[in-house]
């Protein structure tokens, strides 16, 4: 496979053609910080959290959806970059209902590690409190929307791995939630196989077994080596 | 038989339009049917009129009546344009009651006089000086005295409340006027004459001729590169070049292709694309089968917006006709096919529209690919605004260099712009890039009048560019309306809403009023701009409720670059502009919005936010 | 490249589940039609939907799961598409709609203070339910006061928003009918009233009488009128 040579955050990186910043940036020994992606699955460019800096671009790209290109120069942690990436996590965590002291994921978030690493400890933005349902119709696995994010993980992992597209995001705008079925309790869509990989995929303590309970949620060993397979397959080529 | 006469001020030498001309000079009555006039209820007019003909005696037989598409005053509608000797002139219906639409209320009696005087009158001061009222129904009853029932409803259906009637005005426009004369029909160029459900009178008037020419004489290449000369830019609002987007899509690797014409027109006070659609469809067709042709693509979409029945209606009629002439359709190498939307101003934006005709959530997706790279299934896919695709025949058949000497340097050609809002004439104008903002807002739109019982009218603002522009204030009004110039000042050109502002809105209240638009129309998909236009509009609420301090300002000025730096498409990364262009422009109208008392004594007095509104609790508890 | 397969960047369409087919058990033979008449793609999808409330009014789930299983598609995707557009309805239509047009030459000639008489006049709250499941947030309580003052509601009172008014009257935005000309308006029933008196409090009061809204969010609401002749023929009808 051909080879393209690239500069992240000053440093030479030598990647396959076809991947992508994201992969890029991990090559280079960098982090990069991510939400709505997950390796092996579809990626959608929503959290807007790894946008990078692009030498010669005015528009910042998230680096998840973006492919590598020759001789690029690429910015991935300048203080404007952080700056953004902490007012999203405060928008994130004003948005819904997250009470870390209480969630079942807690240690194990995502959003909360992502907070603890960009130093956010309050969002400068008042909180919204929505009202939002917990659903526990499922004999396994139970749906806390206070904790949903919106990254999609769910909805993807199970149309594009599981095949059963039981989840997806209905409404638009601030009324945008995760439904199964139509808009059903998740215990009474039949095309849920009970696999648990959305629960896997979940960044927060949206999805969890039900017998978890604080604090308790953690990456399934089998389940994360499964994803990794597809993790490793060649890259998609990009459109 | 096609029958077209001549245009109100033809500043163009538009041959195939002048009286005189094989389509019938004779006489005519052109009643504007388009959406604007609708409202004014030009649906139950002409329907009147027609019957009055029916009924009426021979002498009025010579008289053509047609349904055309908007005559540009749309405010004073219903309109009726008359062609015959010493025309054409330009009347409007007007009702004594505010809240009757005069198209409905219009009497048998009345409309038959109207129709004997447009067959007969010698001249147009004599048709003006008709008397409609004289021919009221029950015309003895005093002015004003109240109709029996609940009838008369906004508009009432038809057949009109008969006694009592409504007092209806006649009106001779002036076609001299600036709002007319300085106008420069080129998109509009037969839009307003032509009958938009008869495609002989499109194609009597040499519409489908440059599609034609393509396909004997002209290579893709050629026409490419005649887009490319003359200039022109995306009338949709990015004001790409048309001409290397065209290129960009031909030259993909080999495969299908397709080409979609983007009319979902969403912009609140945006309506010449609708326009187009409802006044001369045939030339939309025809520009994006020429379209078709330069990028190589066999299919074809049209979306359009639901909102826009009667454009969808005439679209698919002309569609139909075209296919039955064998002008598009199976065997000529282009098929088109109408797709409606649902209801989503960003299906506007062009990877969501995409979706959208793929009969998906319309949401976008990061850029690139560019939809000329990948777009619908995969496949290079060209995308054009209606105005940019309707003016491409006019530069196949009059040349590139003639168009490309219109307008300015780097903006070409002529734009049209509804003007609305507080203006005094609203409508539509086509004018020439370049022409100040100051010529159409006050020297053809007439300013802003002064509100009865307030000191002096005058603009204050003019807001371009919809939620994704800004407003620029009165005294920068004589900036020439091209895309730099605009973008300089912080707005858009966008796709040519102008909407007047006067001095009685506040403008951070306008603000907040496109932030609420945004909030409402973000699809959702990325964080930014799903929570981020929220908290905007909140901030936005709190500065009007008088509870901000001065200091937020600068939290609403850091959110929106963040908001602005961040989104994943064009709605998210314009929607802070009318707040920052505000703010640029109007600083002190927020600061004045700000409490001044000291932050602690506020922060005593201020309620603590309300909880989520719950109910009583089960069992009885407080 | 096949048609039906999607673009990049969004899931890959899904196989077909349980295929009920046209004329399984229980299926609406009219939704077979519809699905049948876009022969079966499912880029259709839309189309039918648009039908599909032509035909009833709204979108029933009973309806959208048989146009799941007769395209093949996922049931939380074609619930997804019916709640992504404003123009689709998934309740019941109320009795009465009232939109009032919330474009921007409505609003610069104050569309606001029109709102807040109608707010009024029927119960009812424009804005979307505060604190709906899911719904948008509740904010900071504050007055509505670019919309005429108007108190949100505090904690405990009653949420405003969707809830039926007695005399079955909605009350919802519409953006921009096009008749900005004839400006600021509203939609009743279908049928534009224009040129709306804002400026002159007795007149806009005596013109919303005319129109038959009722004066106060009680149960008497008199019967409002026919709806016009030319309203429907615009499709306002169908405006969210
Ligand atoms: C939120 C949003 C809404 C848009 N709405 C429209 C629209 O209603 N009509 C339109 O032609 N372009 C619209 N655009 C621009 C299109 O994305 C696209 O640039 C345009 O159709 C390209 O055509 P053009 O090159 O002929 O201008 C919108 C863009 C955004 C970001
Ligand atoms: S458990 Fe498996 S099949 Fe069920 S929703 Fe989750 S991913 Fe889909
Ligand atoms: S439930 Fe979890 S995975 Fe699914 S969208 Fe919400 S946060 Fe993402
Ligand atoms: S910017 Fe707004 S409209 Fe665009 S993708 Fe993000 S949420 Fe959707
Ligand atoms: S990880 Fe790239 S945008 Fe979310
Ligand atoms: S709609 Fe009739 S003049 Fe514009
Ligand atoms: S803004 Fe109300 S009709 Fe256009």
């Amino acid at each position: 496979m051909a080879a393209l040579t690239l500069r992240i955050d000053g440093q030479a990186v030598a990647v396959p053609a076809g991947s992508s910043l994201l992969a890029a940036t991990r090559l280079a020994g960098l982090a990069l910080p991510v939400l709505c992606h997950l390796d092996g699955l579809t990626p959608v460019g929503a959290c807007r959290l790894c946008l990078v800096a692009i030498e010669g671009q005015s528009k910042l790209q998230p680096a998840c959806t973006s492919e590598a290109l020759e001789g690029q120069v690429v910015a991935t942690n300048t203080a404007e970059l952080r700056e953004l990436r902490r007012m999203a996590v405060e928008l994130f965590f004003a948005e819904g209902n997250h009470v870390c002291a209480y969630c079942v994921a807690s240690g194990a978030c995502e959003l909360q590690a992502m907070a603890v690493t960009l130093g956010m400890d309050h969002s400068r933005f008042p909180y919204q409190y929505p009202l939002r349902d917990v659903d526990a119709s499922h004999p396994l696995f139970s749906l806390d929307a206070n904790r949903c994010i919106l990254c999609s993980r769910c909805v993807r992992v199970c149309a594009e791995l599981e095949g059963a597209h039981v989840w997806d995001i209905a409404g638009r705008g601030r009324h945008c939630r995760l439904v199964a079925g139509l808009d059903q309790p998740w215990g009474e869509v039949d095309a849920c196989t009970s696999c648990g990989q959305c629960v896997e995929a979940c960044p927060t303590g949206a999805l969890f077994h039900k017998d978890d309970s604080t604090a308790e949620k953690h990456p399934h060993p089998i389940r994360a080596l499964q994803l990794r397979r597809v993790h490793d397959l060649p890259p998609r080529p990009d459109p | 038989m096609a029958t077209v006469g001549a245009l109100p001020r033809p500043r163009e030498p538009a041959g195939e339009l002048a009286q005189g001309s094989p389509v019938t000079p004779g006489r005519q009555l052109r009643c504007c049917t388009a959406s604007g006039c609708r409202a004014g209820g030009a649906g139950p007019l002409i329907e009147a009129l027609r019957q009055a003909q029916a009924v009426a005696d021979p002498a009025a037989n010579g008289l053509v009546i047609k349904s055309v598409g908007c005559l540009r005053l749309c405010s004073r509608g219903p309109l009726l344009a008359w062609d015959g000797p010493g025309g054409p002139a330009l009347f409007a219906l007007g009702s004594t009651d505010p809240g009757t639409a005069p198209g409905a209320a219009i009497g048998p009696e009345q409309a038959r006089a109207l129709v004997l005087a447009a067959a007969t009158a010698p001249g147009p001061d004599t048709l003006a000086a008709l008397d409609l009222e004289a021919w009221r129904p029950q015309a003895l009853l005093p002015e004003g005295s109240p109709s029996p029932g609940p009838s008369p409803v906004g508009v009432a259906s038809a057949p009109p409340p008969s006694p009592g009637g409504i007092g209806l005005t006649w009106d001779q426009m002036d076609l001299d006027h600036p709002f007319f004369a300085l106008q420069q029909p080129l998109v509009l160029l037969h839009c307003g004459w032509i009958d938009p459900d008869s495609i002989e009178e499109a194609l009597a008037l040499g519409t489908y001729g440059q599609w034609r020419r393509c396909r004997s004489d002209l290579s893709p290449e050629a026409v490419r590169a005649m887009v490319h000369r003359s200039g022109l830019r995306g009338r949709g609002g990015a004001g790409y070049p048309t001409g290397l987007k065209w290129d960009t899509v031909a030259l993909q690797p080999p495969g299908p292709r397709f080409v979609v014409c983007n009319a979902d027109e969403g912009d609140p006070g945006a309506f010449m694309d609708r326009s187009v659609l409802e006044g001369d469809p045939h030339r939309l067709l025809e520009g994006l089968a020429i379209a078709a042709f330069a990028v190589g693509a066999e299919s074809g979409f049209l979306y359009v917006r639901a909102e826009y029945p009667l454009a969808i209606e005439r679209l698919r009629r002309a569609l139909k006709q075209a296919h039955q002439k064998g002008i598009l359709g199976p065997g000529t190498g282009l098929e088109l096919e109408l797709r409606v939307g649902a209801g989503a101003y960003v299906c506007g934006e062009e990877t969501a529209l995409l979706q959208s005709i793929q009969g998906q959530r319309g949401q976008p997706r990061p850029r690139p690919p560019y939809p000329a790279q990948s777009g619908l299934w995969g496949a290079p896919t060209l995308i054009n605004n209606v105005e940019t695709l309707a003016v491409v025949p006019a530069i196949l058949r009059r040349g590139a260099e003639w168009f490309a000497a219109i307008g300015t340097d780097t903006s070409k050609g002529t734009k049209v712009f509804s003007l609305s809002g507080a203006v005094r004439r609203t409508g539509l104008v086509e004018v020439p890039m370049g022409t100040s903002l100051r010529t159409v807002v006050e020297t053809m739109g007439g300013g802003v009048p002064a509100a009865p019982g307030s000191p002096g009218g005058g603009v204050k603002a003019v807001q371009t560019g919809g939620p994704s522009g800004g407003c620029i204030p009165a005294h920068l009004l004589d900036t020439p309306v091209d895309y730099e110039s605009l973008q300089a000042l912080g707005s858009a050109m966008g796709s040519g809403g102008m909407v007047v502002v006067g001095e009685a809105m506040a403008m951070p209240e306008l603000a907040r009023h496109f932030m609420h638009f945004s909030v409402e129309e973000s699809c959702g998909k990325c964080l930014p701009c799903r929570a981020g236009t929220v908290q905007l509009e909140q901030l936005l609420d709190r500065l009007l409720a008088g509870l901000a301090e001065p200091g937020e300002l600068d939290q609403l000025e850091q959110l929106c670059r963040m908001v602005k730096a961040t989104s994943l498409c064009g709605l998210g990364q314009a929607a802070p502009n009318p707040v920052l262009s505000a703010l640029r422009h109007f600083r002190a109208e927020f600061l004045a919005a700000c409490r001044a008392e000291s932050p602690r004594a506020a922060f005593a007095r201020e309620p603590f936010p309300a909880g989520p509104a719950l109910g009583p609790l089960p069992g009885g508890r407080p | 490249m096949v048609r039906g397969e999607m673009a990049s960047g969004e899931p890959v369409p899904p196989r077909p589940l349980a295929q009920a087919g046209p004329g399984g058990v229980g299926a609406d033979s009219r939704i077979s039609q519809l699905v049948a008449d876009q022969q079966r793609r499912a880029e259709g999808l839309i189309e039918v939907l648009h039908r599909l409330q032509a035909l009833d009014g709204y979108l029933a789930k009973a309806s959208l799961r048989q146009v799941a299983e007769e395209l093949g598609l996922p049931l939380s995707r074609v619930y997804g598409v019916a709640s992504f557009y404003h123009l689709f309805r998934l309740e019941p239509p109320q009795g009465h709609r009232c939109a009032v047009c919330l474009g921007s030459a409505c609003f610069v000639l104050g569309a606001s203070r029109l709102v807040a008489r109608l707010e009024q006049r029927l119960g009812l709250s424009l804005e979307p339910l505060a604190g709906s499941a899911n719904g948008p947030p509740v904010g900071l309580g504050l007055p509505r006061a670019s919309q005429g003052g108007q108190p949100a509601p505090g904690p405990g009172a009653p949420p405003l928003g969707p809830a039926r008014h007695p005399g079955g009257w909605s009350l919802e935005p519409v953006s921009c009918l096009g008749a900005c000309g004839q400006a600021p308006l509203l939609v009743l029933d279908g049928a534009l009233a224009l040129r709306l008196p804002i400026a002159d409090p007795a007149a806009l009061e005596a013109r919303l009488d005319r129109l038959g809204l009722p004066r106060s969010p009680g149960p008497q609401a008199p019967g409002a009128k026919e709806p016009g002749a030319w309203g429907p023929e615009l499709g306002l009808a169908g405006k969210r």
